[in-house]
């Protein structure tokens, strides 16, 4: 396994975000998990959505992220590549 | 690759935090201590405390210690343990006005892991006291075990000086027949300490464009001569370097750095010295190392570089402010900050790298890079000395070692703010279980809710049902993610699809921690 941040943000309040990165290897089996990193309280601040696109130039993971507050809330895209 | 902790989380631009140390507690490696200066103002600093007792997943800070009647800060923490579970603090007292008098070397003790500190000990007063550094001996097979030593420069008397305490710092003493303060070196520069297993201990430090070393077999009754380790290096000095202020900065930085000997004792004889040198016309990492007790020196007479061939720094890089640490298996870790571009046309930034070496430091043959994101050093840096021409990150960092591995601790302005921040390596799993069984009614969506998850955790969700049927999907869910300083509470939504009950399980993956 193989495990890291791709993705570092500050999203805007209420902002949905298409955050895509491409290249990977289409054999890797990846998970994607999505963390803010602006403390709060009061209820969920982020939630995610993985959409993936293949081409002959390998895998373009979509990581749709919404900022579920009417704050600015820090993100952090983190992955793991299960299989390597 | 290394979990990046926040440790404070401060609004304050003026509340900048740099020069940081950091200790694990020898009895209990969950316990950590740090401590770091804390501005209150661009030319004004006391100290921070910092501590946790989870292995670094969240800390704590200390009240603010305040000052003496007539001190007008207190600079250049360093910490140490002793046996009795006391983590003990040195600091350098200073007085009011533009010269800032130093007035010496003051010990402050916590006995609860770093929650709390008594009030100051001056041990040593003199106005040329400057540059301190402690260590215990928290080897049990050591003849000197729970001994605290502090080595510092009394540059009034031109000489490195040594404090010691063997009764866990009830009383303060010298060399034999001396107080606190008795000459063990001459011409020293930020001299530093490390203690190997057998209780033997070494003082290194920079004399010009010499490593010079002393070690004491005794507990610190008497040392050795002062001899070089190693000669010929190239410190970072003005010139060729800029020194806009008076102090020495790197090409296109604006903060202020010198050439430090850090050092580390590893398994039996071992000993590695590490500094910042520019004899190839960038600041790199230049190391020597003996594995007799500092009777010869490998590499010697100017020591080697740290990282080579692949692994070393792309020359548009400095690396600088070394630090040196050893785990009880006898690997020796030495972080430092490398500072330049990280991409073509960017700006000049700060990755913290560690190096290991898994033979008493004849070879370094690993490098990691333990910020998950490069700082910019000119974002919240107060004055060095109040001069705004020379900015101020601080002249060293923390390293640790212990048997959960190397703990870092280093200021970092990716908030923007300079605040402290907690690295450790994380471990892989994965890891399984069950949060949670329940029994939902039909077409009801629930918010399952999980709170404490540290936050520096890759946490998966799997969510199953336990209600055999047919006939199609009979549930789906979402994940939501809250943050608090330290800790993740995952909120998992899920809908039952049937016109049915439905027993759900809340399975988790812990990829890694």
């Amino acid at each position: 396994m193989e495990i890291g941040t791709q993705i570092v943000d500050t999203m805007p309040p209420h902002a949905v975000i298409d955050y895509y990165t491409w290249g990977w290897d289409s054999s890797w089996d990846v998970v994607w998990m999505v963390v803010p990193t602006t403390p709060t309280t009061g209820g969920p601040q982020v939630q995610w959505s993985v959409a993936v696109e293949l081409s002959s130039s390998g895998v373009t993971y979509h990581v749709t992220i919404t900022n579920l507050t009417a704050h600015s809330v820090g993100v952090e895209g983190r992955y793991a590549i299960l299989n390597l | 690759m290394f979990c990046n902790t926040q440790v404070t989380f401060d609004t304050s631009v003026n509340n900048a935090r740099s020069e940081c140390a950091i200790v694990v507690n020898p009895r209990n490696p969950s316990n950590i201590v740090g401590a770091s200066k804390r501005f209150t103002n661009p030319d004004s600093y006391e100290f921070s405390l910092y501590a946790s007792f989870d292995g670094g997943v969240s800390w704590l800070e200390a009240a603010p210690f305040g000052l003496q009647a007539g001190w007008a800060g207190i600079s250049d923490p360093t910490l140490a343990w002793d046996k009795a579970g006391n983590v003990w603090l040195a600091g350098l007292a200073f007085g009011p006005g533009l010269t800032a008098p130093l007035i010496g070397i003051a010990m402050y003790k916590s006995a609860d892991g770093g929650k709390t500190w008594s009030a100051p000990n001056l041990i040593h007063q003199s106005p040329g006291d400057d540059k301190q550094w402690a260590a215990g001996d928290n080897h049990p097979a050591s003849p000197h075990y729970g001994n605290v030593y502090v080595a510092w420069d009394d540059l009034n008397a031109g000489v490195c000086a040594f404090a010691r305490s063997t009764d866990n710092g009830a009383t303060w003493t010298g060399t034999a027949g001396h107080g606190p303060g008795s000459a063990i070196g001459f011409n020293s520069f930020a001299p530093q300490i490390s203690v190997a297993g057998d209780g033997t201990f070494y003082v290194t430090w920079v004399a010009g464009s010499d490593i010079m070393f002393v070690k004491s077999t005794d507990g610190g009754a008497s040392f050795s001569a002062p001899v070089a380790a190693v000669s010929g290096i190239t410190p970072l000095t003005s010139p060729p370097l800029p020194a806009p202020g008076g102090f020495i900065e790197l090409p296109g930085g604006s903060f202020r750095v010198l050439t430090i000997a850090a050092c580390a004792a590893g398994a039996g004889g071992a000993l590695v010295v590490a500094w910042a040198d520019y004899r190839e016309g960038v600041s790199r990492i230049y190391y020597g190392y003996s594995h007799d007790y500092g009777a010869t020196w490998a590499n010697a007479p100017t020591g080697q570089p740290l990282l080579t061939g692949g692994l070393a720094s792309a020359p548009d890089q400095h690396d600088f402010h070394p630090q040196v640490a050893a785990l009880p298996n006898g690997h020796i870790g030495c972080a430092f900050y490398e500072f330049g571009p990280k991409w073509s046309g960017g700006p000049r930034l700060i990755d913290v790298y560690l190096a290991q070496s898994t033979n008493n430091g004849a070879s370094f043959s690993s490098r990691q890079r333990v910020t998950d994101r490069a700082w910019d050093p000119t974002v919240d840096a107060p004055w060095s000395h109040g001069d705004p021409s020379t900015t101020f990150i601080g002249d060293y960092f923390g390293l640790g070692g212990s048997a959960n591995g190397f703990s870092v601790f280093w200021t970092d302005t990716r908030t923007g703010v300079q605040e402290m921040f907690y690295g450790a390596e994380m471990r892989e799993g994965p890891w399984f279980g069950v949060q949670w069984t329940d029994t939902m009614p039909p077409h009801a969506t629930i918010d399952y809710y999980t709170w404490n998850w540290p936050a520096c955790w890759d946490v998966l969700w799997t969510p199953m049902s336990d209600s055999p049927t047919g006939g199609g999907p009979q549930m789906s869910w979402e994940v939501k993610v809250e943050r608090s300083p330290y800790f993740i509470t995952y909120h998992i939504f899920i809908t039952n699809l049937t016109s049915a009950p439905l027993r759900v399980e809340g399975r988790y993956a812990i990829l890694a921690v």
